[in-house]
Protein backbone atom coordinates (compact mmCIF):
# COMPACT_ATOMS: atom_id res chain seq x y z
CA UNK A 1 0.00 0.00 0.00
CA UNK A 2 1.39 3.35 -1.01
CA UNK A 3 1.38 5.81 1.87
CA UNK A 4 1.90 9.40 0.94
CA UNK A 5 2.27 12.08 3.55
CA UNK A 6 0.76 15.40 2.59
CA UNK A 7 0.90 18.58 4.62
CA UNK A 8 -2.54 19.24 6.00
CA UNK A 9 -4.12 22.39 4.65
CA UNK A 10 -6.85 23.99 6.71
CA UNK A 11 -10.04 24.28 4.69
CA UNK A 12 -11.19 27.75 3.75
CA UNK A 13 -13.89 27.97 6.41
CA UNK A 14 -11.82 26.44 9.20
CA UNK A 15 -8.52 28.13 8.53
CA UNK A 16 -6.94 29.09 11.83
CA UNK A 17 -6.70 32.71 12.66
CA UNK A 18 -3.45 34.24 11.51
CA UNK A 19 -2.65 31.54 8.98
CA UNK A 20 -2.87 33.21 5.61
CA UNK A 21 -1.74 31.97 2.28
CA UNK A 22 0.46 34.13 0.14
CA UNK A 23 -1.37 35.81 -2.72
CA UNK A 24 0.37 33.58 -5.24
CA UNK A 25 -0.60 30.43 -3.32
CA UNK A 26 -4.22 31.56 -3.23
CA UNK A 27 -4.22 32.13 -6.99
CA UNK A 28 -2.58 28.75 -7.61
CA UNK A 29 -5.26 27.01 -5.56
CA UNK A 30 -7.97 28.71 -7.57
CA UNK A 31 -6.30 27.89 -10.88
CA UNK A 32 -6.10 24.21 -9.86
CA UNK A 33 -9.89 24.09 -9.83
CA UNK A 34 -10.85 23.33 -13.38
CA UNK A 35 -14.48 23.61 -14.45
CA UNK A 36 -16.25 20.23 -14.66
CA UNK A 37 -16.85 18.54 -17.95
CA UNK A 38 -20.42 18.31 -19.19
CA UNK A 39 -21.34 15.62 -21.71
CA UNK A 40 -24.79 15.18 -23.21
CA UNK A 41 -25.98 11.78 -24.33
CA UNK A 42 -26.17 11.43 -28.06
CA UNK A 43 -29.08 13.21 -29.67
CA UNK A 44 -30.21 14.97 -26.52
CA UNK A 45 -29.22 18.62 -26.62
CA UNK A 46 -30.33 21.22 -29.10
CA UNK A 47 -27.53 23.66 -29.86
CA UNK A 48 -25.56 22.54 -26.80
CA UNK A 49 -28.26 23.41 -24.24
CA UNK A 50 -31.21 21.51 -22.79
CA UNK A 51 -34.31 23.45 -21.79
CA UNK A 52 -36.63 22.28 -19.06
CA UNK A 53 -39.27 23.62 -16.71
CA UNK A 54 -38.06 22.02 -13.51
CA UNK A 55 -34.68 20.68 -12.41
CA UNK A 56 -34.42 18.78 -9.13
CA UNK A 57 -30.86 18.17 -7.88
CA UNK A 58 -30.10 15.77 -5.08
CA UNK A 59 -26.76 16.66 -3.54
CA UNK A 60 -24.22 14.25 -2.12
CA UNK A 61 -25.58 12.37 0.86
CA UNK A 62 -29.29 12.56 1.67
CA UNK A 63 -30.31 14.44 -1.46
CA UNK A 64 -28.63 12.11 -3.93
CA UNK A 65 -29.81 9.05 -1.97
CA UNK A 66 -33.41 10.24 -2.15
CA UNK A 67 -33.19 10.89 -5.89
CA UNK A 68 -31.71 7.44 -6.43
CA UNK A 69 -34.26 5.62 -4.27
CA UNK A 70 -37.47 7.53 -4.94
CA UNK A 71 -36.97 8.49 -8.57
CA UNK A 72 -34.27 6.64 -10.51
CA UNK A 73 -34.97 3.22 -8.96
CA UNK A 74 -38.74 3.72 -8.93
CA UNK A 75 -39.87 5.27 -12.19
CA UNK A 76 -38.78 5.28 -15.76
CA UNK A 77 -35.99 7.76 -16.43
CA UNK A 78 -33.79 8.56 -19.37
CA UNK A 79 -30.16 9.54 -18.88
CA UNK A 80 -29.43 12.76 -20.70
CA UNK A 81 -26.09 14.09 -19.43
CA UNK A 82 -23.16 13.59 -17.09
CA UNK A 83 -21.12 16.23 -15.28
CA UNK A 84 -17.72 15.17 -14.05
CA UNK A 85 -15.53 17.18 -11.70
CA UNK A 86 -11.88 16.30 -11.34
CA UNK A 87 -10.39 16.88 -7.95
CA UNK A 88 -6.84 17.88 -7.18
CA UNK A 89 -4.72 15.03 -5.89
CA UNK A 90 -2.63 17.39 -3.77
CA UNK A 91 -5.35 18.47 -1.38
CA UNK A 92 -6.23 16.58 1.75
CA UNK A 93 -9.32 18.36 3.00
CA UNK A 94 -12.49 16.66 4.14
CA UNK A 95 -14.32 16.76 0.83
CA UNK A 96 -11.42 15.25 -1.08
CA UNK A 97 -11.10 12.41 1.43
CA UNK A 98 -14.80 11.69 1.00
CA UNK A 99 -14.49 11.63 -2.79
CA UNK A 100 -11.49 9.32 -2.85
CA UNK A 101 -13.02 6.76 -0.53
CA UNK A 102 -16.44 6.87 -2.16
CA UNK A 103 -15.04 6.62 -5.68
CA UNK A 104 -13.19 3.46 -4.77
CA UNK A 105 -16.39 1.61 -3.97
CA UNK A 106 -18.77 3.33 -6.34
CA UNK A 107 -19.62 1.58 -9.57
CA UNK A 108 -21.12 4.73 -10.99
CA UNK A 109 -18.28 6.92 -12.14
CA UNK A 110 -20.65 9.68 -13.32
CA UNK A 111 -20.32 12.28 -10.61
CA UNK A 112 -23.52 14.13 -11.43
CA UNK A 113 -25.88 12.26 -13.69
CA UNK A 114 -28.91 14.05 -15.07
CA UNK A 115 -32.06 12.19 -16.04
CA UNK A 116 -35.29 13.20 -17.72
CA UNK A 117 -38.58 11.82 -16.41
CA UNK A 118 -41.47 10.67 -18.55
CA UNK A 119 -42.30 14.34 -18.86
CA UNK A 120 -39.15 15.56 -20.63
CA UNK A 121 -39.55 19.05 -19.17
CA UNK A 122 -38.77 17.68 -15.69
CA UNK A 123 -35.19 16.69 -14.94
CA UNK A 124 -33.60 15.11 -11.88
CA UNK A 125 -29.90 15.10 -11.10
CA UNK A 126 -28.01 12.79 -8.77
CA UNK A 127 -24.90 14.67 -7.64
CA UNK A 128 -23.07 11.93 -5.79
CA UNK A 129 -19.71 13.67 -5.58
CA UNK A 130 -19.00 16.18 -2.82
CA UNK A 131 -17.91 19.38 -4.51
CA UNK A 132 -15.30 21.40 -2.63
CA UNK A 133 -15.96 25.02 -1.71
CA UNK A 134 -13.50 26.30 -4.29
CA UNK A 135 -15.15 24.27 -7.05
CA UNK A 136 -18.74 25.33 -6.42
CA UNK A 137 -18.69 28.50 -8.51
CA UNK A 138 -17.39 26.78 -11.65
CA UNK A 139 -19.70 23.80 -11.10
CA UNK A 140 -22.74 26.03 -10.88
CA UNK A 141 -21.70 28.06 -13.90
CA UNK A 142 -21.25 24.88 -15.97
CA UNK A 143 -24.66 23.54 -15.00
CA UNK A 144 -26.42 26.77 -15.87
CA UNK A 145 -24.55 27.06 -19.13
CA UNK A 146 -25.78 23.65 -20.28
CA UNK A 147 -29.21 23.29 -18.67
CA UNK A 148 -31.78 26.06 -18.88
CA UNK A 149 -34.45 25.67 -16.20
CA UNK A 150 -37.38 27.79 -15.10
CA UNK A 151 -37.45 26.41 -11.58
CA UNK A 152 -34.92 24.62 -9.37
CA UNK A 153 -35.31 22.34 -6.36
CA UNK A 154 -32.17 21.44 -4.42
CA UNK A 155 -32.18 18.55 -1.97
CA UNK A 156 -29.63 18.56 0.82
CA UNK A 157 -29.40 17.85 4.52
CA UNK A 158 -28.39 19.60 7.71
CA UNK A 159 -26.66 17.74 10.52
CA UNK A 160 -28.45 17.55 13.84
CA UNK A 161 -25.38 18.79 15.68
CA UNK A 162 -25.19 21.89 13.49
CA UNK A 163 -28.89 22.75 13.61
CA UNK A 164 -29.36 25.60 16.10
CA UNK A 165 -32.87 26.01 17.44
CA UNK A 166 -34.50 26.36 20.81
CA UNK A 167 -36.14 22.93 20.68
CA UNK A 168 -34.82 19.39 20.32
CA UNK A 169 -35.13 18.33 16.73
CA UNK A 170 -35.17 14.82 15.30
CA UNK A 171 -35.75 13.45 11.81
CA UNK A 172 -38.01 13.57 9.88
CA UNK A 173 -37.78 17.35 9.80
CA UNK A 174 -37.74 19.51 6.69
CA UNK A 175 -36.76 23.14 6.33
CA UNK A 176 -36.42 25.40 3.31
CA UNK A 177 -34.60 28.40 1.91
CA UNK A 178 -36.11 30.01 -1.18
CA UNK A 179 -35.13 32.75 -3.58
CA UNK A 180 -37.14 35.95 -3.66
CA UNK A 181 -38.82 34.91 -6.93
CA UNK A 182 -40.12 31.66 -5.42
CA UNK A 183 -43.51 31.91 -3.78
CA UNK A 184 -43.51 30.63 -0.25
CA UNK A 185 -45.99 27.88 0.50
CA UNK A 186 -47.49 27.15 3.90
CA UNK A 187 -46.24 23.58 3.77
CA UNK A 188 -42.61 24.71 3.78
CA UNK A 189 -41.11 26.02 6.99
CA UNK A 190 -38.20 28.43 6.43
CA UNK A 191 -34.86 27.47 7.95
CA UNK A 192 -34.55 29.38 11.20
CA UNK A 193 -31.85 32.01 11.74
CA UNK A 194 -28.92 31.81 12.47
CA UNK A 195 -28.57 28.49 10.65
CA UNK A 196 -26.74 28.84 7.36
CA UNK A 197 -25.96 26.57 4.45
CA UNK A 198 -22.67 26.57 2.58
CA UNK A 199 -21.12 24.66 -0.29
CA UNK A 200 -22.80 23.62 -3.51
CA UNK A 201 -26.35 24.10 -2.21
CA UNK A 202 -25.55 27.69 -1.30
CA UNK A 203 -23.83 28.31 -4.60
CA UNK A 204 -26.81 27.05 -6.62
CA UNK A 205 -29.35 29.01 -4.60
CA UNK A 206 -27.26 32.20 -4.69
CA UNK A 207 -26.90 31.95 -8.46
CA UNK A 208 -30.66 31.53 -8.82
CA UNK A 209 -31.18 34.63 -6.69
CA UNK A 210 -28.77 36.54 -8.94
CA UNK A 211 -30.54 35.31 -12.09
CA UNK A 212 -34.03 35.80 -10.59
CA UNK A 213 -34.94 32.12 -10.99
CA UNK A 214 -37.47 30.63 -8.56
CA UNK A 215 -35.56 28.08 -6.49
CA UNK A 216 -36.10 26.12 -3.31
CA UNK A 217 -33.46 24.48 -1.17
CA UNK A 218 -34.93 21.68 0.94
CA UNK A 219 -32.94 20.61 3.97
CA UNK A 220 -33.75 17.42 5.79
CA UNK A 221 -32.43 16.93 9.29
CA UNK A 222 -29.80 14.19 9.38
CA UNK A 223 -28.46 12.40 12.43
CA UNK A 224 -24.73 12.72 12.82
CA UNK A 225 -23.76 9.09 13.07
CA UNK A 226 -25.70 7.63 10.15
CA UNK A 227 -28.01 8.54 7.32
CA UNK A 228 -31.38 6.95 7.96
CA UNK A 229 -34.62 6.43 6.11
CA UNK A 230 -36.47 9.07 8.13
CA UNK A 231 -34.19 11.76 6.71
CA UNK A 232 -35.03 10.70 3.18
CA UNK A 233 -38.74 10.25 3.89
CA UNK A 234 -38.98 13.90 4.87
CA UNK A 235 -38.55 14.88 1.21
CA UNK A 236 -41.43 12.74 -0.09
CA UNK A 237 -44.42 14.94 0.60
CA UNK A 238 -42.87 17.98 -1.09
CA UNK A 239 -40.68 16.61 -3.86
CA UNK A 240 -42.77 13.78 -5.34
CA UNK A 241 -45.79 15.97 -6.17
CA UNK A 242 -43.46 18.59 -7.71
CA UNK A 243 -41.98 15.87 -9.93
CA UNK A 244 -45.49 14.60 -10.74
CA UNK A 245 -44.61 11.16 -9.38
CA UNK A 246 -47.46 9.24 -7.81
CA UNK A 247 -46.58 7.54 -4.57
CA UNK A 248 -47.28 3.85 -5.20
CA UNK A 249 -46.41 2.66 -1.73
CA UNK A 250 -43.45 2.70 0.66
CA UNK A 251 -40.21 3.58 -1.09
CA UNK A 252 -37.27 1.25 -0.60
CA UNK A 253 -34.41 3.28 0.87
CA UNK A 254 -32.59 0.31 2.42
CA UNK A 255 -30.73 -0.69 -0.71
CA UNK A 256 -29.20 2.73 -1.27
CA UNK A 257 -28.51 3.31 2.43
CA UNK A 258 -26.81 -0.06 2.75
CA UNK A 259 -24.48 0.84 -0.12
CA UNK A 260 -23.68 4.13 1.60
CA UNK A 261 -22.89 2.54 4.96
CA UNK A 262 -19.50 1.33 3.88
CA UNK A 263 -18.64 4.65 2.28
CA UNK A 264 -19.69 7.12 4.96
CA UNK A 265 -16.60 9.06 5.90
CA UNK A 266 -17.94 12.40 7.07
CA UNK A 267 -16.27 12.03 10.42
CA UNK A 268 -13.44 9.77 9.38
CA UNK A 269 -10.04 11.39 9.55
CA UNK A 270 -7.34 9.44 7.75
CA UNK B 1 -17.51 44.15 -15.21
CA UNK B 2 -20.07 46.27 -13.36
CA UNK B 3 -23.04 44.17 -14.45
CA UNK B 4 -21.31 40.89 -13.61
CA UNK B 5 -20.16 41.69 -10.09
CA UNK B 6 -23.12 43.66 -8.79
CA UNK B 7 -26.73 42.62 -9.34
CA UNK B 8 -29.17 45.31 -8.29
CA UNK B 9 -32.61 44.49 -6.94
CA UNK B 10 -33.85 48.00 -7.43
CA UNK B 11 -32.86 51.44 -8.59
CA UNK B 12 -29.46 51.99 -7.02
CA UNK B 13 -26.39 53.98 -7.99
CA UNK B 14 -22.89 53.95 -6.51
CA UNK B 15 -21.97 57.31 -8.01
CA UNK B 16 -20.59 59.81 -5.49
CA UNK B 17 -21.47 57.51 -2.63
CA UNK B 18 -19.40 56.52 0.39
CA UNK B 19 -19.15 52.75 0.45
CA UNK B 20 -18.69 51.11 3.83
CA UNK B 21 -17.41 47.55 3.40
CA UNK B 22 -17.13 44.92 6.12
CA UNK B 23 -14.63 42.19 5.29
CA UNK B 24 -13.84 38.84 6.95
CA UNK B 25 -11.14 39.28 9.56
CA UNK B 26 -10.13 38.30 13.09
CA UNK B 27 -13.34 37.71 14.99
CA UNK B 28 -15.39 38.83 11.97
CA UNK B 29 -15.46 42.31 13.46
CA UNK B 30 -16.13 43.97 10.09
CA UNK B 31 -19.16 41.75 9.55
CA UNK B 32 -20.41 42.31 13.08
CA UNK B 33 -20.14 46.09 12.63
CA UNK B 34 -22.11 45.98 9.38
CA UNK B 35 -24.72 43.65 10.86
CA UNK B 36 -25.18 46.09 13.71
CA UNK B 37 -25.54 49.07 11.37
CA UNK B 38 -27.98 47.25 9.09
CA UNK B 39 -30.11 46.09 11.98
CA UNK B 40 -30.10 49.33 13.97
CA UNK B 41 -30.91 51.59 11.02
CA UNK B 42 -33.34 49.20 9.25
CA UNK B 43 -31.24 49.21 6.11
CA UNK B 44 -32.80 47.81 2.92
CA UNK B 45 -31.07 45.37 0.66
CA UNK B 46 -30.55 46.88 -2.78
CA UNK B 47 -28.35 44.29 -4.46
CA UNK B 48 -26.09 41.27 -4.34
CA UNK B 49 -22.37 40.96 -5.03
CA UNK B 50 -21.78 37.91 -7.22
CA UNK B 51 -18.07 37.14 -7.13
CA UNK B 52 -16.22 33.94 -7.93
CA UNK B 53 -13.83 34.71 -5.05
CA UNK B 54 -16.33 34.76 -2.19
CA UNK B 55 -17.38 31.38 -0.84
CA UNK B 56 -21.13 30.81 -1.04
CA UNK B 57 -23.38 30.86 2.00
CA UNK B 58 -27.14 31.34 2.38
CA UNK B 59 -29.43 31.72 5.34
CA UNK B 60 -32.82 33.12 6.24
CA UNK B 61 -33.84 36.22 8.11
CA UNK B 62 -30.66 37.47 9.78
CA UNK B 63 -32.39 40.79 10.57
CA UNK B 64 -35.88 39.55 11.35
CA UNK B 65 -37.65 41.81 13.84
CA UNK B 66 -40.95 40.51 15.23
CA UNK B 67 -41.86 44.04 16.32
CA UNK B 68 -41.99 45.27 12.75
CA UNK B 69 -43.76 42.12 11.47
CA UNK B 70 -41.11 41.58 8.80
CA UNK B 71 -41.97 38.67 6.55
CA UNK B 72 -40.10 35.48 7.38
CA UNK B 73 -38.24 33.34 4.88
CA UNK B 74 -36.12 36.06 3.25
CA UNK B 75 -32.90 34.45 2.05
CA UNK B 76 -29.59 36.28 2.25
CA UNK B 77 -26.37 35.45 0.46
CA UNK B 78 -22.68 35.82 1.16
CA UNK B 79 -22.22 39.41 -0.06
CA UNK B 80 -24.95 42.02 -0.19
CA UNK B 81 -25.44 45.77 -0.59
CA UNK B 82 -27.69 47.80 1.69
CA UNK B 83 -28.83 51.38 1.86
CA UNK B 84 -30.10 53.46 4.79
CA UNK B 85 -32.89 55.87 3.96
CA UNK B 86 -31.68 58.47 6.45
CA UNK B 87 -28.15 58.37 4.99
CA UNK B 88 -28.68 58.48 1.21
CA UNK B 89 -25.01 59.15 0.40
CA UNK B 90 -23.83 55.90 1.93
CA UNK B 91 -24.01 52.28 0.80
CA UNK B 92 -23.20 49.36 3.08
CA UNK B 93 -21.61 46.18 1.71
CA UNK B 94 -21.36 43.15 3.96
CA UNK B 95 -19.27 40.08 3.11
CA UNK B 96 -20.25 37.09 5.22
CA UNK B 97 -17.92 34.40 3.89
CA UNK B 98 -14.18 33.88 3.42
CA UNK B 99 -12.55 35.33 0.35
CA UNK B 100 -10.58 32.73 -1.57
CA UNK B 101 -8.12 35.15 -3.18
CA UNK B 102 -7.48 38.56 -1.65
CA UNK B 103 -5.58 39.80 -4.70
CA UNK B 104 -8.07 38.70 -7.34
CA UNK B 105 -11.08 39.86 -5.35
CA UNK B 106 -9.54 43.24 -4.57
CA UNK B 107 -8.67 43.81 -8.23
CA UNK B 108 -12.17 42.87 -9.37
CA UNK B 109 -13.87 44.89 -6.66
CA UNK B 110 -11.70 48.00 -7.01
CA UNK B 111 -12.31 48.03 -10.75
CA UNK B 112 -16.04 47.80 -10.14
CA UNK B 113 -15.95 50.67 -7.63
CA UNK B 114 -13.90 52.82 -9.98
CA UNK B 115 -16.30 52.21 -12.87
CA UNK B 116 -19.18 53.02 -10.53
CA UNK B 117 -17.52 56.37 -9.67
CA UNK B 118 -17.82 56.13 -5.92
CA UNK B 119 -16.69 58.97 -3.69
CA UNK B 120 -14.73 56.97 -1.15
CA UNK B 121 -14.35 53.52 0.38
CA UNK B 122 -14.27 52.75 4.10
CA UNK B 123 -13.18 49.22 4.95
CA UNK B 124 -14.04 47.87 8.39
CA UNK B 125 -11.82 45.08 9.59
CA UNK B 126 -9.74 43.87 12.49
CA UNK B 127 -6.23 42.73 13.23
CA UNK B 128 -4.76 40.48 15.83
CA UNK B 129 -3.96 42.41 18.97
CA UNK B 130 -0.64 40.58 19.32
CA UNK B 131 0.69 42.96 16.68
CA UNK B 132 0.11 46.04 18.81
CA UNK B 133 2.97 48.43 19.09
CA UNK B 134 4.28 48.90 22.60
CA UNK B 135 2.87 52.39 22.86
CA UNK B 136 -0.61 50.85 22.43
CA UNK B 137 -0.23 48.53 25.39
CA UNK B 138 -0.94 51.32 27.81
CA UNK B 139 -4.36 52.26 29.05
CA UNK B 140 -7.66 50.68 28.08
CA UNK B 141 -7.29 47.70 25.77
CA UNK B 142 -10.86 47.04 24.82
CA UNK B 143 -11.33 49.33 21.85
CA UNK B 144 -8.13 50.21 20.11
CA UNK B 145 -8.79 51.19 16.52
CA UNK B 146 -6.09 51.96 14.04
CA UNK B 147 -6.39 53.69 10.73
CA UNK B 148 -4.49 53.08 7.57
CA UNK B 149 -5.38 55.67 4.99
CA UNK B 150 -4.39 55.50 1.38
CA UNK B 151 -5.37 58.88 0.06
CA UNK B 152 -5.75 61.44 2.79
CA UNK B 153 -8.61 63.58 1.70
CA UNK B 154 -11.66 64.69 3.51
CA UNK B 155 -10.80 63.27 6.89
CA UNK B 156 -8.09 65.57 8.12
CA UNK B 157 -10.37 67.37 10.52
CA UNK B 158 -12.84 64.57 11.08
CA UNK B 159 -13.60 63.62 14.68
CA UNK B 160 -12.84 60.02 13.74
CA UNK B 161 -9.15 60.84 14.10
CA UNK B 162 -9.59 61.48 17.79
CA UNK B 163 -10.48 57.84 18.35
CA UNK B 164 -7.66 56.20 16.51
CA UNK B 165 -3.98 55.68 16.68
CA UNK B 166 -2.39 56.43 13.35
CA UNK B 167 -0.16 53.84 11.84
CA UNK B 168 1.02 56.37 9.29
CA UNK B 169 2.60 58.61 11.86
CA UNK B 170 6.21 58.14 12.65
CA UNK B 171 6.55 57.34 16.30
CA UNK B 172 9.51 56.11 18.14
CA UNK B 173 8.63 53.12 20.18
CA UNK B 174 10.52 50.70 22.33
CA UNK B 175 11.59 47.44 20.78
CA UNK B 176 11.19 45.33 23.89
CA UNK B 177 8.49 43.13 22.29
CA UNK B 178 11.15 41.76 20.00
CA UNK B 179 12.88 40.25 23.00
CA UNK B 180 10.03 37.79 23.56
CA UNK B 181 11.04 34.35 22.41
CA UNK B 182 7.88 33.06 20.87
CA UNK B 183 5.10 34.68 18.95
CA UNK B 184 1.96 32.92 20.20
CA UNK B 185 0.17 33.17 16.83
CA UNK B 186 2.77 32.09 14.34
CA UNK B 187 5.09 30.15 16.62
CA UNK B 188 8.03 31.93 15.10
CA UNK B 189 11.03 32.48 17.25
CA UNK B 190 12.09 36.08 17.48
CA UNK B 191 15.36 37.41 18.60
CA UNK B 192 16.98 40.74 17.94
CA UNK B 193 19.61 39.14 15.73
CA UNK B 194 17.03 37.45 13.45
CA UNK B 195 14.77 40.43 12.85
CA UNK B 196 15.72 42.57 9.87
CA UNK B 197 16.49 46.14 10.87
CA UNK B 198 13.20 47.73 9.81
CA UNK B 199 11.57 50.53 11.76
CA UNK B 200 9.18 48.97 14.23
CA UNK B 201 6.22 50.94 12.90
CA UNK B 202 6.83 49.44 9.45
CA UNK B 203 6.93 45.89 10.84
CA UNK B 204 3.74 46.39 12.79
CA UNK B 205 2.03 47.93 9.79
CA UNK B 206 2.99 44.95 7.63
CA UNK B 207 1.52 42.58 10.16
CA UNK B 208 -1.67 44.47 10.86
CA UNK B 209 -2.51 45.57 7.34
CA UNK B 210 -2.70 42.35 5.37
CA UNK B 211 -4.98 40.20 3.30
CA UNK B 212 -8.04 41.73 1.69
CA UNK B 213 -7.68 45.06 3.49
CA UNK B 214 -4.15 45.55 2.23
CA UNK B 215 -5.03 44.53 -1.34
CA UNK B 216 -8.02 46.87 -1.40
CA UNK B 217 -5.92 49.81 -0.27
CA UNK B 218 -3.28 49.07 -2.88
CA UNK B 219 -5.86 48.67 -5.63
CA UNK B 220 -7.52 51.92 -4.61
CA UNK B 221 -4.40 53.91 -5.47
CA UNK B 222 -5.17 56.56 -8.10
CA UNK B 223 -8.76 55.33 -8.31
CA UNK B 224 -10.65 56.58 -5.25
CA UNK B 225 -10.11 57.55 -1.62
CA UNK B 226 -9.89 54.62 0.72
CA UNK B 227 -9.52 54.19 4.44
CA UNK B 228 -9.07 50.98 6.42
CA UNK B 229 -10.22 50.89 10.02
CA UNK B 230 -8.88 48.03 12.11
CA UNK B 231 -9.94 47.02 15.58
CA UNK B 232 -7.15 45.27 17.42
CA UNK B 233 -8.60 42.24 19.14
CA UNK B 234 -8.36 38.51 19.70
CA UNK B 235 -10.94 36.02 18.55
CA UNK B 236 -13.67 35.42 21.12
CA UNK B 237 -16.77 37.44 21.91
CA UNK B 238 -16.14 40.23 19.44
CA UNK B 239 -19.58 41.79 19.52
CA UNK B 240 -18.34 44.76 21.61
CA UNK B 241 -15.66 45.39 18.98
CA UNK B 242 -18.20 45.30 16.19
CA UNK B 243 -20.53 47.61 18.05
CA UNK B 244 -17.70 50.04 18.77
CA UNK B 245 -16.68 50.15 15.13
CA UNK B 246 -20.29 50.62 14.03
CA UNK B 247 -20.74 53.46 16.48
CA UNK B 248 -17.54 55.10 15.27
CA UNK B 249 -18.62 54.88 11.65
CA UNK B 250 -22.11 56.15 12.27
CA UNK B 251 -20.85 59.21 14.10
CA UNK B 252 -18.33 60.27 11.47
CA UNK B 253 -19.49 58.87 8.17
CA UNK B 254 -23.14 57.88 8.15
CA UNK B 255 -24.24 61.08 9.77
CA UNK B 256 -21.28 63.30 8.94
CA UNK B 257 -21.95 66.84 10.12
CA UNK B 258 -24.96 65.75 12.12
CA UNK B 259 -23.22 64.41 15.20
CA UNK B 260 -25.17 66.62 17.55
CA UNK B 261 -28.46 65.52 16.09
CA UNK B 262 -27.43 61.89 16.39
CA UNK B 263 -26.53 62.22 20.01
CA UNK B 264 -29.80 63.90 20.78
CA UNK B 265 -31.91 61.53 18.77
CA UNK B 266 -33.51 58.47 20.20
CA UNK B 267 -31.55 55.92 18.17
CA UNK B 268 -32.07 52.43 19.53
CA UNK B 269 -28.94 50.39 18.92
CA UNK B 270 -30.29 46.95 18.10
CA UNK B 271 -28.29 43.78 17.45
CA UNK B 272 -29.67 41.54 14.69
CA UNK B 273 -31.75 38.55 15.71
CA UNK B 274 -29.17 36.25 14.11
CA UNK B 275 -26.76 37.04 16.98
CA UNK B 276 -29.03 35.10 19.31
CA UNK B 277 -27.10 31.84 19.01
CA UNK B 278 -23.70 33.31 18.17
CA UNK B 279 -22.02 30.82 20.48
CA UNK B 280 -24.31 27.88 19.86
CA UNK B 281 -27.84 26.97 20.77
CA UNK B 282 -29.18 25.94 24.17
CA UNK B 283 -27.88 22.60 25.50
CA UNK B 284 -29.88 19.49 24.68
CA UNK B 285 -32.07 18.56 27.63
CA UNK B 286 -31.60 14.89 26.76
CA UNK B 287 -28.12 15.21 28.22
CA UNK B 288 -29.54 15.47 31.72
Amino acid sequence: MDIRLHPLEPSDWNRAEGIELEAEEEINRINECKPPSFVFEEGVSKEGKYECDLLCIGLCGAGASFVRSAVINSVQVKKIAVMHQEFSSNRLDEEEIHNRVSNKTSTDKGDCTIYALEDPTILVAEASQKITSLQTFNWTQTLIKNISFKRLIILDSILQSQYQVDFEAYPPLLRSITTSKQQLTKSLIPLEAPNVVEGLAASLLSKCEVLSIPATLLLSLEENHILEGDTLRAFESVVLPSLKIRNKGPIDYKTVLAALKGRRVNSLFL
Amino acid sequence: MTSQLFVASGDVSFENKTVILGIPSVGNVGQLALDFLISSFNANRVGIIDSAYILPVVGNDPYYDPNTNTKKGIAHTSAEVFEIKSAPDVLLIIIRAPITSSKLFATEFATFLKESKINRLVVLSSANSSWRMDNMIRGGQSNIVVRCQHVGTGWTNSPILEHVVHLDQEEKAELDYLQRNVNPMTHETHSIQNIPSLPQEETSKQKMVRGVGKELLENAKDKFDAILLLVLCNEGDNTPHGVHLAHLVSLDILFEGQVDKLQQSNIQWRPPSSWMYLFGGPPATSLY
